[in-house]
């Protein structure tokens, strides 16, 4: 394959030196100073003496009647020019054509071609592309870093339980963020003088809240003076509706789980909740006043705390984790409560990540759940810590995240884990 | 929290066993060891068992638990009385006490005790509010012994820990324990004492017993001990667990007669409560399928005493409100390993929050336009809300935080992510960064007096950056959502003037867009331009709980 030389391409661009040489004469003669102006002079003098065209008197350019001929009839040089993109040309019309350097072998000619960067709209409409060389790039060299936009690794998190859930048929609850100790403990049998109602755990608001409506009030009432009609002898104390209207920011998603008893379950159901809580602690590298609580509850007939144990340890299981072990734990609204362990192979250890329980009669019969209802929590960024390998808190929630970290983690973690 | 001797602990237990099996008893019964060192334990206790917050109240669980039957205590009378006066009606009204005799206490024992009783003031007592514990040796006092309150500046007596004989406005004014303890009796006319036939000053509770009469040494054989309080339930209770494990050092217990002017008591109650078990209810949560038979065999393994067949919980229990609690201690003597988990099919649909699914679409929007998700607190200060934005609004405060740092609710995203910016200066930029997330604002019109709002906050900082390449991406954001809006030049404190507008939707205002006023920028000490917007989206989401 033979190519146009930058040459050979200029020339069937704008003709060959020669012909244009001998045009320029047919307007007007030149004198030999001011043709040497031409584009091209030198090589458009030496192929018209050498085809007779032209003649110099007294320093003048003149054409010869062969030249005269040559400005009307086709150019041999000019019609070879045109057949070379088509590959038409015989052994004896490359020789003329290499000859004169205007054309080469494709591959010579790429050698030769100037390099050029970038491929331009201009270049390709011209079609110039097929003259120009491409620069080489070391392709292996590894692209320089750019930063996606990204999802913040804690929601990664937070969407990987919401689809756990999902997937296990929960439906999804939310709750506001300053609650009444009403909800927030009253109504999960807490008792008015519990510790986790203290101030250094809980923070409390000015202000108090509104109760919900009088019936249920005074079911909560009942239940801790006395234990209700539950059988049970409540906390003996007496119950102070004005310690239940204090506003506080909650301290658990459990008082999310206790709007929707209030407002009625479906029987059989399952509902989840992932949601902000709040403690009155100072911020360590484990510990901030605010974090992530994710719980989910069902409320069917026949469930008992090996259903609990079961659905845990399939939840366990959709995390990536297969050894469970249980142990008793306390938890003042349910009975038996369960702590869940999960058996890290990667990290080589155990990880407690589950507090459960079946809520406590106590617990459920001012909203005339007469089913059992189990429930299970787990602490989110404690999760995400282990997911993204976090010695502290603070590197997976807060303004205290490295931004570095966020553009560059890597996002199959939650899937690898 | 239980800390001891490990070697104690092993003494204490009638079968020699490693630290290994002591893990595994613990664990089956629900506790952890915390730490060990050397011979120091801790064991994390849950607050439903202060009898286990002393080594022998330990020892006790695990014996029965290995093979001991349970032991059945019981006080026999002591002759010795206690006369309340009606004065201590309006301070601390109850009171209830109790005897025990023959005791050896060696330096050990008598630190166990201590700590026992501090464990029980700090948990179960809450804080001495509940009960306050009083041990005393019984040959310093002459019976009967008085319960009364007085004038504070009328109790003169040498308080422990002190040298000097003070008044009782004095010990709560310079006594560590008044110190600590003295908000208990804030603001009361009369304090209350107990005080002995010979007019000595045993103790001014709940503060702090008399050095003189109210010191147990190696020496004491027999204590008088009172517990008072509000609450004559709780203090029963508390006194049946301090006799108790005086009684399982070695002593015998013996009642006092508590004489109030309408009525008469004999102390401590130590009999044990029947209750009653059914098997259907126990299986029925459990999911086991045992016997009575073998469920009465577990409850004597917790320590429950079984009489004739009948069940009795023991008097140092204080949990125990409802069957569920007894089918508890079934299940943990059943053995946490031995359950089979199970996992039933019921039939449910799940589904996402129709707000979870919006928003998801929102951020991907905004990932989509180049930013990075960030994550940041509700928890902010008003310094970095307020002054440092100069910026002014209706807000919520924390009134008794720990942490220093924060002392309200935030009410703009806008400087929780300047503070982002200002922790990766040394990133490269562009820094693209969003978030969607709540701020809380007061509201009296709703249930909690306040109303959480989600709001969407995207700010651009980069060496050089202006007002149009962020009021394109929230042209994108809206023109995405199909929402028209409007922009309207405000002047805000926050922005450079004449680059900052309101957003107004419906003629509503929803947001602010601007270029950060340097001052700002300054105030968080950030060297780059920074362009943002903040937006309310309870158009789109509704307040949770409305």
């Amino acid at each position: 394959m033979y190519k146009l030389t930058e040459e050979g391409l200029k020339y069937l661009k704008k003709g060959l030196p020669e012909i244009n040489l001998v045009k320029k004469l047919k307007e007007k003669e030149l004198k030999f100073t001011d043709a040497k102006k031409l584009e091209n002079f030198n090589i458009a003098l030496l192929w018209a003496k050498k085809n007779n065209w032209i003649k110099i008197e007294k320093g003048i350019l003149k054409l010869t009647e062969k030249g005269e001929r040559a400005t009307k009839e086709k150019y041999k040089i000019e019609e070879l020019l045109n057949k070379v993109e088509k590959n038409e040309l015989s052994e004896e019309e490359v020789k003329i054509l290499s000859k004169r350097n205007l054309i080469k072998k494709e591959k010579e000619i790429r050698m030769e071609r100037k390099e050029i960067l970038n491929l331009t709209p201009e270049l390709l409409k011209t079609g110039l592309w097929r003259e120009v060389k491409f620069k080489k790039y070391n392709v292996e060299v590894p692209g320089k870093k750019i930063y996606p936009g990204k999802k913040h690794p804690l929601n990664l998190i937070i969407e990987k339980i919401r689809e756990i859930f999902v997937e296990m048929g929960f439906e999804e609850l939310n709750g506001p963020l300053i609650e009444t100790a009403f909800w927030d403990m009253d109504s999960m049998f807490i008792p008015q003088d519990h510790p986790a109602r203290e101030i250094q755990d809980t923070f409390y608001l000015s202000g108090k809240g509104d109760l919900p409506d009088k019936e249920l009030v005074n079911k909560i009432r009942e239940v801790q003076e006395k234990g209700g009609k539950t059988g049970s002898i409540g906390w003996k104390i007496k119950w102070n509706p004005e310690i239940a209207r204090q506003l506080l920011l909650r301290t658990h998603t459990t008082a999310v789980t206790y709007r929707k008893f209030a407002k009625g379950i479906k029987i059989p159901s399952k509902y989840f909740c992932i949601g902000r809580v709040f403690r009155n602690e100072e911020a360590d590298s484990t510990h901030l006043p605010e974090f992530h609580q994710a719980e989910g509850f069902i409320a069917a007939e026949g469930l008992n705390l090996r259903s609990l144990m079961g659905f845990i340890k399939e939840f366990y299981s959709k995390i990536g984790i297969e050894k469970i072990k249980f142990k008793f734990a306390y938890n003042p609204y349910t009975e038996p409560s369960l702590e869940a362990f999960g058996y890290s192979e990667k990290m080589k250890r155990w990880i407690e990540l589950i507090n459960s329980g079946i809520f406590r009669p106590e617990a459920l019969a001012p909203y005339n759940i007469k089913v059992p209802v189990i429930a299970w929590g787990l602490a989110v960024e404690r999760l995400a810590m282990f997911v993204f390998e976090k010695k502290s808190i603070k590197e997976i929630l807060g303004h205290t995240c490295d931004l570095k970290d966020l553009r560059e983690y890597d996002i199959l973690k939650v899937e690898k884990w | 929290m239980l800390n001891t001797s490990l070697e104690y602990l092993k003494t204490l237990i009638k079968k020699k066993v490693s630290v290994k099996e002591l893990e595994d008893i613990l664990f089956n019964l629900g506790f952890e060891i915390d730490s060990l060192k050397g011979d120091e334990i801790a064991i994390e206790i849950t607050p439903d068992r202060p009898d286990l917050l002393s080594t022998h109240g330990l020892a006790r669980a695990i014996n029965v638990f290995l093979f001991e039957k349970p032991k059945k205590y019981e006080a026999k009378k002591s002759e010795i009385k206690v006369f309340v006066d009606e004065s201590v009606n309006s301070v601390r009204p109850y009171t209830v006490c109790s005897v025990v005799r023959n005791l050896k206490f060696d330096e050990q024992n008598l630190k166990e005790i201590v700590n026992f009783q501090e464990k029980l003031h700090e948990t179960f007592a809450r804080k001495r509010k509940k009960a306050a514990i009083g041990v005393y040796p019984l040959e310093k006092i002459t019976p009967p012994i008085y319960y009364k309150a007085v004038e504070p500046q009328k109790i003169k007596f040498v308080p422990l820990d002190s040298d000097k004989e003070m008044n009782g406005n004095e010990i709560l004014k310079k006594h560590e324990k008044g110190r600590k303890y003295g908000e208990l009796l804030l603001g009361k006319k009369l304090y209350p004492i107990f005080i002995d036939s010979k007019n000595e000053i045993l103790s001014m509770p709940p503060i702090i017993n008399s050095a003189k009469l109210g010191k147990v040494t190696t020496k004491t054989k027999d204590v008088f001990i009172e517990c008072s309080g509000e609450d004559i339930f709780t203090l029963l209770k508390t006194l049946n667990l301090i006799a108790t494990t005086l009684a399982d050092f070695g002593g015998n217990i013996y009642s006092v007669e508590v004489i109030y002017p309408d009525k008469k008591l004999e102390t401590p109650d130590l009999k044990p409560e029947e209750v009653k078990i059914n098997i259907l209810n126990v299986n029925k949560i459990l999911g086991t399928n045992i016997s009575k038979e073998e469920a009465i065999n577990f409850l004597e393994r917790m320590g429950y005493l079984i009489e004739g067949g009948k069940v009795f919980a023991p008097c140092y229990r204080t949990d125990i409100l409802h069957e569920i609690d007894i089918i508890d201690d079934i299940g943990r003597a059943y053995g946490v390993k031995n359950f089979k988990p199970d996992f039933p099919l019921i039939a449910t649909t799940g589904g996402l929050l129709k707000e979870t699914k919006i928003k998801n679409r929102i951020r991907e929007l905004m990932i989509g336009l180049g930013f990075q998700e960030v994550f940041t607190l509700i928890l902010s200060s008003s310094e970095e809300q307020f002054s440092k934005m100069r910026f002014e609004s209706k807000a919520i405060f924390l009134q008794n935080q720990i942490e220093k740092s924060i002392n309200m609710l935030r009410v703009s995203l806008l400087p929780e992510l300047l503070k982002v910016l200002k922790n990766s200066q040394h990133y490269r930029f562009p820094q693209k960064i969003f978030e969607i997330a709540e701020v809380i604002l007061p509201d009296e019109k709703t249930e909690t007096k306040s109303i959480d709002k989600t709001n969407i906050c995207a700010l651009i900082s980069n060496s050089v950056v202006n007002y149009e390449e962020i009021s394109s991406v929230l042209d994108s954001l809206f023109s995405n959502l199909h929402i028209s809006y409007k922009l309207k030049e405000v002047r805000d404190k926050r922005f450079i003037n004449g680059r900052s507008a309101k957003i107004v939707i419906d003629k509503e205002e929803k947001g602010i867009i601007g270029e950060f006023c340097p001052k700002v920028l300054e105030n968080f000490n950030l060297e780059n331009p920074v362009v943002g917007f903040e937006v309310d989206l309870s158009l789109l989401l509704k307040h949770p709980g409305n």
